[in-house]
């Protein structure tokens, strides 16, 4: 009969414990949500304004799409875009003109080997800059290639590029019809 | 009873034999025993002279920079060995010539342009880090030379895979206009418009310096294979097992027999082949266990120059298999005469 | 206060919890690729080393002992997710270098391993202790290799050049195979250094007595 008991002791025991661990762990967690998004907001912001040359710009979010206006005319767009790199997930901002001409890619967060895929996510010979100017959905070894020893990475961005080029050519096409 | 006069040692007493990872035998037959006389300097000095014939194209086709990049690997390799055994107080044996064959077959593997730094460290890592400090030699597990070329690929990337055009011949400087290699053509399935066979066979294309011209290496392979310094498993499962899969599955829909030729002759294959995987400490001493050695050589080639994210797979390949060369000793292991194997059943009983 | 100092250099020399009794070799092999990375990640783990020895220790008595495990675990989980939120708060750009290997500092085998053995069975101020002792080792044997890899790999320390820029960095040391390759150097050398003295500790012993009887002559 004690057995039932003891068990039943040392379960509620250990439930207290957690109890007061989890009650630690959201006192944190309130206290420093509202921060820690803010965070995420200024990596995403400093990105799309490198993009835009640090103009004073604004920019209004909609569905993962930020539409970029300069004193009131709309100058262009960006898009977040995820895609697999080497290491894993690497997350873009992927800046167009007005016309959806791609006009610069940012790396936000990345997990690739340094010295050879994040060299492109450093922007090193010119690996993003290369995707100034260009329009469409790009191929492979014909629009862009890659710089030497990232070809995954350099492929990954490639593909993150382009899903945001489709991405962004639906929501321009959906508007003009 | 004179004919059972002992044997007279011969002048040489250090290194008895080749060098061989095996046990010490117990000769169990009557003397006189005769000795063969090879030791592990002879068997070096054999190696060396089969890889001069690619050694002299290389410098040909590159010039003297080629040559320096050779020398610094080898002193680089001798001075090494040399100041560790003196420092640590042990036996000095760089007269076993081991030292400067790992120098030259670092040096092989190394582009022309390479900056002077990359054979020094790399000569350094092979020797102390690969060889001594696993117990010298006999007692490594990788191949020091490939472990070093290996080791230089990851630190100096951009160094290692900058490969001038064929017949530039460089003096001092490195200063040269890079190419991509036949292996990186043939990974995008391009090779066609960039080479041809002929060219590769015979080294009039670009790469590092001893793996140019496969006929070179021929000459040096068939060499080792006369004077039985090698024997015939491991180059033969290997290079059979690549050219079956080239043959079988051409990347990017290419014609069968030239990508089957073109995998064969580009990259180190024919240079790991001959003189890397069949390195006597590294690899395995009995026949079943070398076909398989080649045979596995072979597939992770295959795989990581079609799947991998280097164009290169050659080294990789013989390095993994290094590590497992005990295993596949001990799947051949000679039956002793006389025991018999326990049947299943009898285990439990 | 003695007491406590000798603690302090056990957890770091004596007793280093990396370089000595070789715990936590995956998140020192992950996170030394830059002196930045690898203190901001020895703090961290010290910080949650104190609290949960801490917790632990106040907790002792309450603790049954056959649910033990996994009150620790629970406890230290509960205390790295603590970290992990003040670090996204505070130092974003470190949160975002040391990425996953934050929540793994729950399976840190250092601080179970000073719960099992040290916080469980003492009062609260000396396991306190403990874990900043233990901590501070982690974090002292995590910039040593910090620093060999980040100058080797980068020619940076810190992040400002160290070495001047035509050097050729040897990128295999920000690689794990480098990381493996440093941490084998180290210890070998952590060895060399502990067998030297305590060589010198047993001939100095071995003298002693001899001294003592030419004196009492």
């Amino acid at each position: 009969m004690k057995n039932w008991k003891s068990t039943l002791l040392i379960g509620l025991k250990l439930l207290l414990v957690a109890a007061v661990v989890a009650g630690i762990v959201s006192f944190v967690n309130a206290k420093t949500a509202s921060v820690a998004t803010e965070n995420i907001n200024r990596e995403k912001n400093k990105a799309i304004a490198e993009i835009f040359d640090n103009q004073p710009i604004e920019a209004t979010e909609q569905d993962g799409i930020y539409t970029v206006s300069l004193n009131g005319k709309i100058i262009g767009y960006c898009l977040e875009s995820t895609s697999s790199g080497f290491g894993g997930d690497m997350e873009l901002m992927v800046g167009y003109d007005a016309d959806a001409k791609l006009r610069g890619v940012r790396v936000i967060s990345h997990s690739e080997t340094p010295g050879l895929g994040a060299r492109v996510c450093d922007n090193e010979e010119d690996a993003l800059s290369r995707y100034a100017g260009k329009s469409g959905v790009l191929t492979w070894n014909k629009d862009i290639d890659g710089i030497s020893g990232a070809t995954i990475s350099s492929k990954a961005v490639l593909a993150g590029v382009n899903q945001a080029t489709e991405k962004l050519l639906a929501f321009l096409g959906g508007e003009r019809a | 009873m004179e004919d059972l006069k002992l044997q007279e040692q011969p002048a040489s007493q250090e290194a008895p034999a080749p060098v061989a990872e095996m046990p010490p035998l117990l000769t169990v037959s009557p003397s006189p025993h005769a000795r063969q006389g090879i030791t592990t300097s002879h068997l070096m000095r054999d190696v060396i002279i089969a890889l001069l014939p690619a050694t002299i194209w290389g410098i040909y086709i590159y010039g003297l920079r080629a040559a320096l990049v050779i020398l610094f690997s080898v002193l680089s390799c001798v001075v090494s060995e040399l100041l560790f055994q003196i420092l640590l107080k042990r036996t000095v044996t760089i007269s076993d010539c081991s030292a400067i064959l790992t120098g030259l077959l670092l040096g092989l593997n190394l582009p022309p342009n390479v900056p002077f730094y990359v054979p020094i460290v790399g000569g350094m890592f092979a020797i102390i880090v690969v060889k001594q400090l696993f117990g010298g030699i006999g007692k490594n597990i990788m191949n020091p030379a490939l472990a070093a070329r290996v080791f230089l690929m990851l630190c100096w990337t951009n160094q290692m895979t900058g490969f001038p055009k064929e017949y530039t011949r460089l003096w001092w400087s490195a200063d040269a206009v890079t190419s991509a290699t036949p292996l990186a053509s043939l990974k995008v399935g391009a090779l066609a418009e960039n080479f041809n066979l002929l060219d590769l066979f015979l080294g009039r294309t670009g790469g590092c310096i001893g793996e140019i011209s496969v006929l070179m290496l021929l000459i040096g392979g068939a060499y080792l294979l006369v004077r039985r310094v090698i024997s015939w498993q491991i180059p033969v499962a290997y290079l059979g097992v690549v050219a079956l899969l080239t043959f079988l599955f051409p990347a990017g829909g290419a014609d069968r027999l030239p990508y089957m030729v073109a995998s064969l002759c580009s990259g180190g294959l024919i240079l790991g082949a001959f003189f890397m995987a069949t390195d006597y400490v590294t690899s395995p001493v009995t026949n079943g266990g070398r076909l398989l050695f080649g045979l596995g050589c072979g597939l992770l080639t295959f795989f990581i120059r079609r799947f991998g994210g280097y164009p290169e797979g050659v080294s990789f390949s013989i390095l993994i298999m290094n590590t497992l060369v005990w295993y596949l000793d001990m799947a051949f292991k000679p039956h002793v005469y006389g025991i018999q194997r326990k049947k299943k059943g009898e285990k439990k009983a | 206060m003695n007491k406590y100092l000798k603690q302090l250099k056990e957890g770091v020399l004596d007793q280093n919890p990396v370089l000595v009794q070789l715990l936590g070799m995956c998140p020192t092999l992950a996170t030394t690729t830059s002196v930045k990375n690898a203190f901001g990640m020895g703090m961290a783990a010290t910080a949650v080393l104190i609290c949960s020895n801490i917790f632990i220790s106040l907790l002792r008595k309450f603790i049954p002992k056959q649910v033990r495990i996994a009150a620790y675990i629970v406890i230290i989980s509960g205390f790295v997710t603590a970290v992990e939120l003040l670090m996204k708060a505070y130092v974003f750009s470190l949160y975002q270098s040391l990425g996953l290997f934050i929540p793994l500092i729950v399976v840190n085998c250092i601080i179970l391993a000073r719960a099992e053995a040290f916080a469980s069975k003492n009062p609260v101020l000396p396991s306190a202790m403990d874990g900043l002792s233990m901590g501070l080792g982690f974090t002292f044997a995590l910039c040593i290799l910090g620093s060999i890899r980040e100058i080797l790999g980068s020619g940076k320390w810190m992040g400002l050049q160290v070495l001047p820029d035509s050097y050729p960095k040897m990128v295999i040391f920000v690689l794990p195979a480098g990381a493996f390759l440093t941490l084998g150097f180290v210890i070998a050398a952590v060895q060399k250094i502990r067998n030297t003295v305590e060589e010198r500790a047993r001939k100095k012993a071995a003298q002693k007595p001899a001294e003592q009887e030419e004196n009492a002559a």
